[in-house]
């Protein structure tokens, strides 16, 4: 008797224990430090105000819209005036108020990089016969602007930082580090992240430089392509110094205001102007994954592909997810972290099915459950530290392994085998059944 | 290390030292993806404890509820999880849960699990990046 309990408490209580004290932990760890870094807060958000443009009358940029509010998909018609002998080089169009959380692991110095105010939307339109000008030591080389763009839009490994330098963009990369108020900064080591901590928080980016450094990189991590932030567009520049330009709104463009600014140089570019994109239904917005959509495609992929799955005798997850990247470029987190819910009801539906007929084991199914839990409280961390690269590579061996195993219920021995092993199922179901009836009856 | 259980009257042995690293893997896989793993724990459970199915049905989904409680509420507040997109995807899988099951019974359950083989190949080839995959 002593030793079963000796065994309930190695196996079941003494685990429990250690996932709930290192969850606490972990927790008021990071509220501790967030409370101390939110009282610094307000003096230095003070910094981060818009800078007015210093520019006299003869050196202002005028922008002008051909609407207020847009659709997603819509064209903006994007006009204005340059003083003469100027040309628009950049137009950067930012969304303001929508805003969603972005994380990214610095794999060189293992820090683990999450601001909650990068914009869902962010684009840096470049006049594709810019000549850029890079300063080599001294000497200034001029580049045509198409050249650059060709090649690092090659390059799978590109680097947003290295990119607006040689193309000039990051004159134009005005908005986001006005936006960003701050930029948590955490410490990764593999001691920290076993019990389940994102690391030792270091204190948060709040200088402008450092903001619109990470910034930038953190768009990336996002939006990922080179193309869905940068491209080459044709701003006319008349001989008097009107130009104009139109843009085409992605279709899941995000809703509510957005800024758009048109530069010139370092010196001269407008002011930031307004407009409002309205999302309607049936397109709604997902807030969290940062784009708008309408709800019936993600609904009937759901639906289709949870009927798949019931009937292959495994969840929807493993279709549902990848799907979900590969049409809507959800973010790898956010689909993890929204479809893993779903299962739940379905499971507890089952569990409690199971249990009316005493078809659970509880010693069983708890003490591995414990172990599950344990893997569940590393596994969304792990997603944080990933690429989507990686997480496709995880995703896909899973999938190989899948498909292996439902190929194998398919061999002739597993079919003989499993005949056998259901009609025992089903006998001990029924049996099962009749016992808790019979119990009933007895109680009544 | 053994754990003795009792299920209906017949006494099992399991190798829980199996069962506690092959749960604790898949359960970091399974949460990493964001999917059930109901089908790895089945056949760990089974092919490697070597205990029979009408043992395991019942005791794996409470495993694998475990593993979905927790990392659904990590991702939670990791804040990851979109609430809207949750719904729109639960409304979908609970009227499978309903659906599937009507339709299953007129289906062969072996061309199923081949058609799915084939497709999760096919996924999986996608996302590996394999060259020559449409």
């Amino acid at each position: 008797m002593i030793s079963k309990m000796m065994k309930w408490f190695f196996w079941v209580v003494l685990p429990l224990f250690l996932v709930i004290g290192a969850y606490s932990w972990v927790f008021t760890q990071e509220t501790k430090k967030e409370a101390s870094q939110g009282a610094t807060q307000p003096t230095e958000a003070t910094v981060v105000k818009p800078s007015v443009s210093e520019g006299s009358e003869a050196t202002k940029v005028e922008l002008k819209l051909d609407k207020e509010i847009y659709k997603g998909g819509e064209t903006i018609k994007i006009s204005g005036k340059v003083p003469p002998g100027m040309k628009v080089n950049f137009i950067e169009i930012t969304s303001i108020d929508s805003k969603v959380q972005v994380s990214r692991l610095d794999r060189k110095d293992f820090k683990f990089y999450l601001s909650k105010e990068i914009p869902a939307f962010y684009h840096i339109v470049i006049n594709e016969d810019y000549v850029a000008k890079i300063d080599k030591n001294g000497t200034i080389e001029e580049k045509p602007v198409k050249e650059i763009y060709n090649k690092w839009k090659a390059n799978k490994k590109w680097k947003i930082g290295e990119f607006m330098k040689e193309t000039n963009a990051d004159i134009a990369f005005i908005t986001p580090p006005k936006l960003i108020s701050e930029i948590k900064v955490w410490k990764t080591s593999i001691s920290k992240a076993i019990i389940g901590s994102r690391g030792e928080p270091l204190p948060s980016l709040t200088d402008k430089k450092e903001i619109k450094k990470e910034a930038a990189r953190l768009i990336q991590t996002r939006m990922k392509d080179l193309p869905k932030i940068f491209s080459l567009g044709k701003i006319k520049t008349n001989e008097d110094g009107t130009f104009e330009y139109s843009f085409k709104l992605p279709d899941n463009a995000p809703p509510r205001s957005y800024t758009v600014i048109a530069v010139v140089n370092k010196e001269v570019k407008s002011e930031p102007i307004k407009l409002t994109v309205d999302v309607s239904f049936p397109k709604i917005y997902f807030p969290v994954a940062g784009t708008s959509t309408n709800f019936l495609g993600p609904l009937i992929l759901s639906l289709a592909i949870c009927t798949f799955g019931v009937l292959m005798g495994a969840g929807g997850g493993f279709i549902l997810n990848p799907l979900l990247i590969m049409i809507y470029h959800l973010p790898h987190g956010v689909v993890a972290g929204s479809v893993m819910p779903t299962v739940l009801f379905s499971q507890a539906t089952g569990i409690y099915n199971y249990s009316k007929i005493g078809f659970i084991n509880w010693k069983l199914g708890i003490t591995v459950g414990i172990f599950m839990a344990l893997g569940g409280f590393f596994g969304p961390l792990l997603n944080q530290f990933v690429t989507l690269d990686e997480y496709k590579f995880v995703f896909g061996i899973v999938l190989l392994g899948l498909a292996a195993l439902m190929f194998w219920q398919t061999t002739p021995g597993y079919i003989e085998r499993s005949k056998k092993e259901k009609a025992i199922l089903e006998e001990f179901k029924k049996r099962a059944a009749a016992a808790k009836k019979a119990k009933e009856e007895q109680k009544s | 290390m053994k754990m003795k259980f009792e299920f209906w009257g017949e006494t099992f042995e399991a190798n829980m030292i199996i069962g506690a690293l092959g749960g604790f893997i898949i359960a970091v896989a399974a949460s990493l993806g964001g999917f059930g793993g109901g089908p790895f724990v089945v056949p760990l459970m089974t092919v490697i404890m070597g205990l029979p199915i009408y043992v395991v049905v019942g005791s794996s989904l409470l495993a694998i509820f475990f593993n979905t409680l927790m990392a659904s509420s990590r991702y939670y507040f990791f804040g990851q999880t979109d609430v809207l997109l949750f719904i729109i995807m639960a409304i979908g899988a609970v009227s499978a849960g309903f659906i599937g099951p009507r339709i299953a019974k007129r289906l062969s359950p072996i061309w199923v699990k081949r058609i799915a083989a084939i497709g999760c190949t096919y996924l999986a080839l996608k996302l590996l990046n394999v060259p020559f995959i449409p």
